[in-house]
């Protein structure tokens, strides 16, 4: 600890430059967690998929207007082997008075959603009391805040079918991701405003283990093959993945210009602390003289560029975190992908910056200290 | 010209490490610039440029998007007797009823899941969309599709024409490939209208495409419309509007793009600012002497800033040479499909880019090495 | 009797280091006349290279007037000392301070940038100069190709090619073998008495010295004037 103040005051030896580093490294990190936020915003979603094992089963001809998935093919699919759970689903699209964003609208039954849907709580009412009540309706926080609803409100949406649907709010759900973006109705209810009771959109299937899937999904399409309505299904992940696939070519720019940033900071890094070792090679030559050890310097003189690199790396990286943790921002689409702020990141963040002052110290300092010391101090090398 | 040109070029070959750190640290920034640019800008111009000056898009009011709405059949028989509707040769209105569906498909022994956009039109719709071109192939009889260029792109693979394509419930000959010169049709799927109904179950028309006299008659044609007691469920909109309300997400690309190249020009900025300091202090004496010689500070400054501005211009250069790379690359991006072209207006932007990192990268150290004392200057060793 | 070329009064000059006043030249005195050759002797830190650089407004006097080729350099605003500098004054350094990157030739050039004169009259002042420190042959080497006797006579080129009045010498033979520096100090007097150059040039080499026509000594700030 004695060292702090001789570390301290080698640090604003040169204040300029040790801001300029400062700087660079704040810059390059902010760009680094901004970038790499976004991407893991959009990896969660093949997190979700990858630990639910969750197929859609729909008919042939289905889309988002189309709900003719008979409810009735239910009890047969159950029976497959290794199917655990199954529950029908509603999905659509619908507007609220002049908003030009569509609202996901999800028919749901109750009883075990939750094993789908990555749905952590909900506040106002519990899933029971919600079932009770017909045209209840459950709003995700993110929805409520936007368009500033409240517990009790009724709300009536508006579909592209010319069909109104009403319901009033008797909970808030928390969720991951999307699931706050989300309202959700009782699926009888929703049923009997469209007009296709028995029928939903499509069914949501959770197997024991990914390696079955296959399996279950051609016994479920060989079950109805030939009925008037045939049905096929795809896992969540290759659903999730085909959203994804939108912008993938953002992901990998992102990728790329987050490590690009980081290497070309590191090489300017690398050189400012190069630079600023090479001027002292007359005093790390005293400092032998004196008596000090060869590991002692060398801590002494990492320490350093360490401690300029990781202060710089951390504001940077705070900074993107907390734009992303407190302000709510999403990739616009019909289907927006909302970003979260990850704390990994910035830990992630603070290792980098730590590998690049030692990274960019190491080697310059290894130099000097390799010096015989009558030599430093004439400054020949 | 008071400091020779030649003194500042060999200074700059004299560190050939620092000028080479920073030439490819801002031809990076300016390479990733032009790309993200013309990336943004092309894809806006797809959505942008999909509309017409004199064509008008009736959809439901209730949605704004026809992608959700459906109109009745019936109202086609009103609309065909507006005033206003430009007649082919035949003495026939202009007049494009069109079926709209965007829907997933699997695809592939991978289990691909692509999303695919289909138009069921009549003959009559090559006329209200003169812009589009086959290119290879021939219009579709019934039973037939054709296909826009970038399809293949989202399919991942050539299609040949005569090969099938399963989109609804039927298999499709796929007759011809068209282009229409880079609007979003090329991203479609277009098939008779009839059998669009019967392929995927659809009744009623998304939209309805005409074409006027000419595009001085929009406004009466519009109101027209969206004052029609017989057509109460019916929106009126100029196609170009139409398509610019869509371009919402390409906006978020160019914003991001905006913020991405702040930041990295930033960050050269100071990168460049420190290598320009450290490269003052090595050469203190050697400006100093100018200094006695007679030069006067402003000739330092303009020196230096016009170093800083040689090596940022290299840096643009290479950087505009490396993006051309992406020029003509074909993707897909929210579901816009597209080529990246390089305007000369983006070139140039990225040139300007460079020479404003250049500039203020020179700039405070240039003051700074003005601010001198030449007596201190000439004394350092 | 023709004005002194150079004419100090009073000339006081301090540093503050850190508010501590360093008083390093007091009170001085001195007329130098024009074709003189002055050598300006003293121990290091006596304040020599101070007082050449105020007589050649790289530097600004604490108090005293200073009057050079019949101009009060306190006078001369900022902005037009660079230029009086280039026009008037030629300087050599203990250390050549040639610029690497430049030729023989491009270093002698640097200082008639600043003037008028077209390229081929440049040309004709560059190879003069050249031709009379005996640099013909190398104009086209750079300092790091030359001899440390070399460049130091390349400066003097430097020196002399705006034909200014009064040529300052700081420690010229400072760093420079016996044999170079005899050969840059008889440079010097052929200078003073063909070319009829008026020089200052501040030693503390006893050998210098000699070819001094008038000597005046430093000593911790004050002038000690007369012959040694």
């Amino acid at each position: 600890m004695k060292y702090v103040r001789l570390i301290y005051k080698n640090i604003l030896r040169n204040k300029r430059r040790t801001f300029l580093v400062f700087v660079s490294l704040s810059f390059a990190l902010f760009l680094f967690v901004f970038l790499f936020t976004v991407l893991a915003s959009m990896n969660m979603y093949f997190d979700i998929a990858k630990e639910r094992h969750i197929i859609y089963a729909y008919s042939t001809k289905f889309d988002i207007k189309h709900h003719d998935f008979p409810q009735s093919y239910i009890p047969k699919i159950k029976e497959i082997p290794h199917v655990r759970d199954i529950t029908p689903c509603i999905q659509m699209l619908n507007y609220f008075e002049k908003s030009t964003k569509v609202i996901n609208t999800w028919g749901i039954d109750p009883e075990n959603i939750e094993k789908f849907f990555e749905i952590t709580r909900i506040v106002g009412t519990t899933w029971s009391k919600f079932a009770q009540e017909r045209t209840a309706g459950l709003v995700g926080k993110k929805l409520m805040e936007e368009y500033g609803w409240k517990i009790g409100d009724t709300i009536i949406l508006k579909s592209g079918l010319w069909v109104e649907i009403p319901f009033t709010i008797r909970g808030i759900v928390h969720g991951q991701g999307n699931m706050c973006n989300f309202v959700y109705l009782n699926l009888p209810y929703l049923q009997d405003l469209i007009g296709c009771q028995g029928r939903v959109s499509f069914v949501l299937i959770i197997t024991d283990d990914s390696s079955f899937v296959p399996e279950i999904s051609s016994k479920a399409e060989a079950l109805f093959r030939n009925y008037p309505v045939e049905i096929t299904s795809i896992t969540q992940k290759s659903f999730l993945e085909s959203i994804v696939n939108r912008i993938k070519v953002i992901l990998i720019a992102f990728r790329l210009i987050g490590w690009i940033a980081i290497i070309s900071t590191f090489l300017l890094v690398a050189n400012c602390i190069a630079l600023s070792i090479r001027e002292r090679t007359i005093e790390i030559g005293v400092m032998r003289v004196l008596g000090f050890s060869r590991i002692k310097i060398l801590a002494l003189v990492l320490s350093e560029s360490i401690m300029v690199a990781l202060a710089g790396g951390m504001v940077g990286a705070l900074l993107a975190y907390l734009l992303f943790a407190v302000h709510h921002i999403e990739i616009p689409a019909t289907v927006p992908l909302v970003i979260n702020s990850d704390i990994y990141l910035v830990f992630y963040a603070l290792f980098i910056s730590i590998l690049i002052g030692f990274l960019g110290g190491i080697f310059p300092v290894i130099n000097s200290v390799r010096m015989k010391p009558s030599d430093a101090i004439r400054n020949i090398g | 010209m008071a400091i020779p040109l030649k003194y500042n070029i060999r200074s700059l070959l004299n560190r050939r490490i620092s000028t080479a750190l920073i030439v490819l640290g801002i031809s990076l920034v300016v390479m990733i610039f032009i790309s993200m640019m013309a990336m943004a800008q092309s894809m806006r111009r797809a959505i942008v440029q999909t509309g017409c000056e004199d064509n008008v898009i009736i959809k439901n009011k209730s949605t704004c998007s026809y992608e959700y709405g459906l109109l009745p059949e019936g109202i086609l028989n009103i609309v065909k007797y507006l005033p206003g509707i430009k007649k082919n040769s035949q003495g026939i209105p202009l007049v494009s009823p069109e079926l709209y569906n965007r829907k997933f498909i699997k695809f592939g022994t991978e289990e691909k899941v692509i999303w695919i956009r289909i138009r069921g039109i009549t003959p009559l719709a090559y006329e209200v969309y003169p812009q589009v071109k086959m290119i290879s192939g021939r219009k579709p009889m019934r039973g037939e599709i054709i296909i826009g260029k970038e399809v293949p792109v989202k399919f991942g693979k050539e299609f040949l024409l005569g090969e099938t394509i399963r989109v609804g419930r039927q298999e499709h000959t796929i007759a011809g490939i068209f282009e229409s010169g880079g609007s979003i049709y090329e991203g479609e799927i277009w098939m008779d209208r009839e059998d669009m109904k019967l392929d995927f179950d659809m009744k009623g028309i998304s939209l309805i495409t005409v074409k006027l006299e000419s595009s001085s008659l929009k406004d009466s044609f519009i109101q027209g419309v969206n004052h029609n007691p017989r057509l109460p469920m019916a929106d009126a909109i100029s196609e170009i509007e139409y398509y610019a309300s869509l371009a919402g997400t390409s906006t978020f690309v160019l914003v991001m793009c905006m913020i991405i190249t702040v930041l990295m020009s930033l960050g050269a900025i100071f990168g460049g600012m420190n290598i320009m300091y450290m490269t003052i202090a090595a050469r203190i004496r050697e400006l100093g002497t100018l200094r006695a010689l007679g030069y006067k500070p402003f000739h330092i400054l303009t020196s230096l800033i016009i170093e800083s501005l040689i090596i940022a211009l290299c840096g643009g250069i290479i950087g505009s040479i490396l993006s051309i790379g992406v020029n003509g690359y074909s993707l897909e991006l929210f579901e816009v499909a597209f080529s990246i072209t390089i305007t000369p207006a983006v070139m140039l932007s990225g040139l300007i880019v460079s020479l404003f990192i250049g500039f203020l990268g020179g700039l405070l150290p240039g003051r700074s090495a003005t601010r001198m004392n030449i007596v201190e200057a000439l004394r350092h060793v | 009797m023709a004005e002194p070329l150079v004419s100090i009064k009073h000339l006081y000059k301090s540093f503050y280091r850190d508010k501590i006043e360093i008083k390093v030249l007091k009170n001085i005195n001195l007329e130098v006349n024009s074709g003189e050759f002055v050598g300006l002797i003293g121990p290091s830190g006596s304040g020599k290279t101070t007082l050449l650089n105020i007589i050649s407004a790289i530097d600004t006097t604490t108090s005293g007037s200073i009057v050079v080729g019949g101009m009060e350099i306190n006078t001369i605003k900022e902005k037009e000392l660079g230029s009086w500098r280039n026009r008037n004054i030629g300087f050599i350094f203990q250390l050549y301070n040639l610029i690497p990157v430049l030729t023989a030739y491009e270093n002698v050039e640097l200082p008639l940038f600043l003037t008028n004169l077209s390229s081929k009259e440049r040309r004709e002042h560059v190879e003069t100069a050249l031709r009379v420190v005996g640099l013909e042959d190398r104009m086209d080497h750079y300092p790091r190709q030359l001899s440390g006797g070399e460049e130091q006579r390349v400066a003097i080129a430097r020196a002399f090619v705006t034909d200014p009045k009064i040529i300052l010498a700081d420690e010229p033979t400072g760093d420079l073998d016996y044999q170079s520096a005899k050969e840059i100090l008889h440079l010097m007097k052929t200078l003073n008495e063909k070319f009829n150059k008026t020089l200052i040039m501040v030693t503390h080499d006893p050998e210098a010295e000699k070819y001094a026509s008038r000597r005046l000594r430093l000593l911790k700030g004050e002038l000690i004037d007369g012959q040694l």
